[in-house]
């Protein structure tokens, strides 16, 4: 027993845990017991523990104010620089918005001066003087060559009015905006400065500068009207709408943008055209050409864009007096003949909406006689009630 | 342990969350360990506190980039290592001296009152063998005794296996003891060669 403890050195003692531990617990008077091994390890230990070098309470306390000093920095940094992200989106917004509304800001402003709604009769406002009031169902206004003057006319009679001078420049810049309101019911045909020549449907308005800027001819819509527009490279034309912008070099289309309607709506007949409308992330616009014979539907609520083939006729036909309809729904068809007669058109019940028809409507007639020829096809009738008419199943006589 | 490290790991999760009283409660628990590790690899004070500093800083500044780590004291070791060693090695401070240990030492010994001279010198004489060890033994001994770290703590932040911990540990001791031991008979046969060597 003697023998193993004197074999043991103290490279033993120390390298084994459960020895060490022994040694570390040693009580007083354990220097009496041990041995000469015991005796150096316990000076080799002591020697080791007395190198650590610990730190005073003073550089504690002053290191720990340092740690979070620099926690608290960076944290105020950190705001600072979401800060800083945040102001220069912020600048970005404002300058796309500031392009964007310097573009268009004024004559999109001027649009939204007069309602449709508001008015019975079609109204003209030229650069001069008041707005010139159209009587007849349909009109035709004509700027003419020489710039200065506007030829309306309507059943068989016209009158020329004036419009400024080109030359002569408009400091009152809101000024030089002309704008045509054609409420339900009535139609108008436009022949613009550059040639264009715009058919507006009912319900509908449309804003242009009296004279075509040099770079770009815009106009702003609201509601439906069909494009004839004169070839300029150098000039593109666009239609400006509430969710949709429709870029032009000279093709024929048609725009559907009521303000009523979620849905605005491109038909395109020939040439081609570019759509820009809002993306999801706001400032940022999206982009989409369209071909002939196609027509793009834009939900403006969830920015979607969709594209089909449609035989364009069946909507650009209004401005010809008649529409040529394919499987479209009592509903649809409704709506429309509603809008060109300003009549309300209601339906017994909900059935009779989603119901189909297809063929041409000669829209010369009136409202009720227009729709009693697609009661009298689908085995339906028509009924005037209280100004409104009135879709309903056929009523047994008996 | 386990409850220890369990501690640990939820600490982590707290600094990688950006917990605020998560760092204070490291600084609490690490601090006094912390320098006193730091000054195993530099004898200067303010260099190991600035990378104390540092280390706590870039933990806050990076904790998003943190990994997943169950063992935040092996973390925050081997981080302080290298800090320590690289800003003493860039700043050119202050190499490992053994006279400061030294001076140290026997500082301590001298205010024991009960302490007689021949136990000095023999602290003393140990103390000048540690430091006349290799760099890498004298580091474990120091790791082993003065902060008292267990053998698997050591071979992870040294990154060996723990058989060579201890076996280290075991050599370093033996040749303390045997210089110990043999400083009679060492100075004996220089005299005898010095004798022979005269005549």
């Amino acid at each position: 027993m003697r023998d193993d403890r004197e074999n043991i050195h103290a490279e033993d003692l120390l390298s084994d845990d459960r020895l060490l531990q022994k040694l570390k617990e040693r009580k007083p008077g354990f220097a009496d017991k041990a041995n000469r091994e015991e005796l150096l390890a316990v000076d080799i230990l002591d020697v080791l523990v007395e190198r650590r070098t610990k730190i005073t309470s003073q550089e504690r306390s002053e290191l720990e104010a340092r740690v979070q000093a620099s926690i608290r920095r960076q944290q105020f940094l950190r705001i600072l620089t979401w800060s800083a992200i945040a102001a220069m989106f912020v600048v970005v917004l404002g300058i796309t918005w500031f392009f964007k509304t310097s573009n268009s800001s004024g004559i999109r402003q001027f649009a939204e001066s007069v309602q449709v709604d508001q008015i019975t009769n079609t109204k003209l406002f030229l650069t001069q003087g008041e707005a010139y009031e159209i009587g007849a169902q349909s009109s035709e206004i004509t700027y003419l060559s020489n710039r200065q003057e506007v030829e309306v006319s309507s059943e068989g009679k016209s009158v020329v009015l004036p419009n400024s001078d080109p030359r002569v420049q408009q400091s009152d810049f809101e000024r030089n905006y002309n704008m045509i309101v054609v409420p339900y019911g009535r139609r108008s045909r436009v022949l613009l400065p550059d040639s264009s020549v715009v058919w507006l449907n009912s319900g509908s308005k449309l804003t242009y500068p009296g004279h075509f800027e040099k770079n770009k001819r815009e106009v702003v819509l609201e509601g439906e009207a069909m494009f004839e527009v004169s070839h300029d490279k150098e000039r593109p034309f666009t239609v400006l709408t509430r969710d949709l912008d429709v870029r032009v070099l000279g093709t024929v289309f048609c725009v559907t943008a009521y303000d009523d309607e979620d849905v605005a709506s491109t038909v395109l007949v020939k040439g081609a055209v570019e759509l820009s409308y809002d993306s999801a992330i706001p400032g940022f616009k999206r982009k989409q050409i369209m071909v002939p014979g196609t027509k793009a539907d834009l939900q403006a609520e969830d920015h979607q864009l969709n594209q089909y083939e449609v035989d364009p006729q069946e909507y650009t036909s209004w401005k010809d007096g008649y529409l040529s309809l394919k499987n479209a729904t009592l509903e649809s068809i409704g709506k429309r003949l509603s809008r060109y007669y300003n009549v309300p058109v209601k339906f017994e019940n909900d059935g009779l909406k989603s119901e189909r028809f297809s063929g041409y409507l000669d829209l010369k007639g009136s409202a009720k006689e227009v729709i009693e020829i697609i009661t009298e096809i689908t085995g339906k009738e028509v009924v005037e009630d209280n100004g409104t008419l009135l879709i309903r199943e056929k009523q047994n006589p008996l | 342990m386990l409850k220890e490290g369990n501690h640990d790991y939820f600490l982590w999760k707290r600094i990688k969350a950006g917990n605020g009283q998560a760092f204070q409660e490291l600084y609490d628990r690490y601090a006094d360990i912390l320098f006193s590790f730091g000054m195993v690899y530099s004898r200067d004070r303010e260099l190991v506190k600035d990378c104390i500093h540092d280390l706590i800083f870039d933990l806050y500044k990076y904790r998003k980039n943190l990994a997943e780590n169950d063992n935040i004291r092996n973390y925050l070791f081997k981080s302080l290592k290298r800090k320590v060693l690289a800003s003493a090695k860039k700043n050119l401070r202050l190499v490992y001296s053994e006279n400061l240990t030294q001076e140290t030492g026997n500082e301590l010994r001298e205010t024991d009152a009960d302490e007689n001279e021949d136990q000095q010198d023999q602290l003393s004489r140990i103390n000048r063998l540690i430091g006349q060890l290799p760099e890498k033994q004298r580091e474990i001994l120091n790791l082993k005794f003065q902060l008292e770290m267990p053998y698997h703590e050591i071979s992870g932040i040294m990154d060996i296996s723990v058989e060579s911990v201890r076996t280290s540990v075991y050599r370093s001791i033996k040749t303390i003891r045997e210089q110990l031991e043999g400083k009679d008979m060492i100075l004996f046969f220089v005299l005898m060669k010095e004798y022979s060597q005269l005549n």
